[in-house]
C-alpha cells in the first residue's frame, strides 16, 4: 500500500468513525481508536493522540450550533473545568509510564461503560429541593428556552461535581478521549442539570480539556501529522453527515448493528490488553 | 446571540477553518511529494514543509481553546465576577504551561 493509497483509506475510516459516533452518540475519537489500532496495527497511543485532536476539532465546529441555541452553561462549565483540566494533565502524564497492554483493557472496558450508558436516555431530575449553596453564591442557575418560554433550572451537588469531573478529565488524558459522555452524566445525574444543557455545556468544555492533555501527547510523540491531517477532516465530514442522518431517519437497526460492531472492537481490545498483561 | 458569544464563535471558526486549511495544503504537499512525484528531487525539503504546515494546523486547533478561555476570562473579569475570573484565569495558566512544556 502506497502513501496516498494509505491516507485515502485513513480519511474514509475517519468519516465512517466520525458517521458512526454520531449515530451511536459516543463521538468520532472513541471509535477511531479501536479501528486504527485493529485494522491498521497504529500504536494504541498514537491513535489516542488522533483521537484527541479529533475531540477538540469537533467541540470547535459546534461552537457556531452552541452559541445559536443558547444552552450552554459557561458558569458551570468554567467552574468544573479547573478540575476537568488538573485530570487530564495528571492522566496524560501517567499514560506514557503505564504498560499498552493495560491502557488497551482499560479503553476497551471504558467503550463497553460508554456504550451501555450511551443506550440509556437520561432525563434531568425534576428536583425540587434548594439549590447547592455555592450555586446561588456563584450564580450558577439558570434557564433556558423551551416552546414554552424560558424555563429554570437549578444546579446541585457543586463539590461532588467537581471531584467526579476531575475524574472525568484524568480518563479524558489517559484514554485520549473528550470523555463527553462522562461529563454529560455528571451534569445530568449528579448535579441535576436539564439534558440540553448538560450536552451543550460539556461539548464546550471538552475542547479545553483535550487541550491540556493534547500537548503533553505532543511532546511526548503521540501525534502524527500525517495521521491526523488524513482522519481529522474525515470525521468532522462524517459527524456532520452522522448528525443529519440521525435527525431525518429512523436509526433503530443501524444503532444495533453498530453498537454489536463497536463491542466486538471492544472485545478484542480487552482480550489483547489481557493476553498481553498475562 | 451576544456579542460575547459571537466573539467566540467568530474566532472559533476562524481557528477552524485555518486549521483545517493548513492541514489540506500540508497533505497535499506529503501526498504530491510521496505519490505522485516520480523521483524524490527535493524530498527532505518537502516533507519539512509539509509538516511545518501540519503542525500549525494541530497547533491552531489547541491554541484555539487558549483563545476561548482567554475570553471567558475577560468576560468574567469585565462583569467583575472575582472567584470565576480567577478560576478561568487558573484554567489559562495550566494550558499555557502544558503547550509551553510540551515545547510546542
Amino acid at each position: 500500500m502506497n502513501v496516498l493509497e494509505f491516507s485515502g483509506i485513513l480519511a474514509a475510516v475517519g468519516c465512517a468513525a466520525g458517521f458512526l459516533g454520531a449515530i451511536t452518540g459516543l463521538g468520532g475519537g472513541i471509535v477511531v481508536v479501536p479501528v486504527l489500532v485493529i485494522f491498521f496495527d497504529i500504536d494504541l497511543r498514537i491513535a489516542m493522540g488522533t483521537s484527541l485532536l479529533t475531540a477538540i476539532a469537533t467541540s470547535s465546529g459546534a461552537s457556531f450550533t452552541l452559541a445559536r441555541e443558547q444552552y450552554t452553561n459557561i458558569r458551570v462549565g468554567m467552574l468544573l473545568e479547573i478540575g476537568a483540566v488538573i485530570g487530564a494533565l495528571i492522566g496524560a502524564l501517567l499514560v506514557q509510564r503505564l504498560a499498552t497492554d493495560l491502557v488497551s483493557f482499560l479503553y476497551g472496558c471504558l467503550l463497553i461503560f460508554s456504550l451501555y450508558f450511551s443506550l440509556h436516555k437520561f432525563r434531568g431530575r425534576l428536583v425540587t429541593a434548594p439549590a447547592h449553596k455555592w450555586a446561588v453564591y456563584l450564580g450558577l442557575n439558570s434557564h433556558y428556552k423551551t416552546s414554552q418560554g424560558p424555563k429554570e433550572y437549578r444546579v446541585y451537588n457543586v463539590p461532588w461535581g467537581m471531584s467526579l469531573m476531575t475524574v472525568a478529565g484524568f480518563f479524558s488524558g489517559l484514554l485520549g478521549i473528550g470523555s463527553g459522555l462522562f461529563k454529560v452524566l455528571i451534569f445530568d445525574v449528579a448535579m441535576g442539570l436539564p439534558y440540553k444543557v448538560s450536552t451543550s455545556t460539556s461539548l464546550f468544555m471538552i475542547g479545553i480539556t483535550t487541550a491540556t492533555g493534547a500537548g503533553v501527547y505532543y511532546s511526548a510523540g503521540y501525534i502524527k501529522p500525517e495521521i491526523c491531517f488524513a482522519i481529522i477532516p474525515g470525521v468532522l465530514i462524517g459527524a456532520l453527515c452522522g448528525a443529519k442522518v440521525l435527525v431525518k431517519s429512523k436509526t433503530k437497526l443501524l444503532k444495533l448493528i453498530f453498537n454489536s460492531i463497536l463491542i466486538i472492537l471492544a472485545i478484542k481490545l480487552i482480550y489483547s490488553g489481557i493476553i498481553g498483561l498475562i | 446571540m451576544k456579542i460575547t458569544d459571537r466573539m467566540i464563535v467568530i474566532t472559533q471558526f476562524i481557528g477552524v477553518t485555518l486549521s483545517v486549511v493548513c492541514m489540506i495544503v500540508g497533505g497535499s504537499i506529503y501526498l504530491y511529494h510521496f505519490a505522485w512525484y516520480p523521483i524524490a528531487v527535493d524530498r527532505p525539503a518537502a516533507i519539512t514543509i509539509s509538516k511545518t504546515f501540519l503542525i500549525s494546523g494541530i497547533w491552531l486547533l489547541i491554541s484555539m481553546q487558549l483563545v476561548r478561555v482567554f475570553m471567558v476570562f475577560c468576560l468574567f473579569l469585565m462583569s467583575k465576577e472575582k472567584i470565576l475570573s480567577i478560576v478561568s484565569f487558573m484554567i489559562l495558566v495550566i494550558l499555557i504551561a502544558s503547550l509551553y512544556a510540551s515545547n510546542f
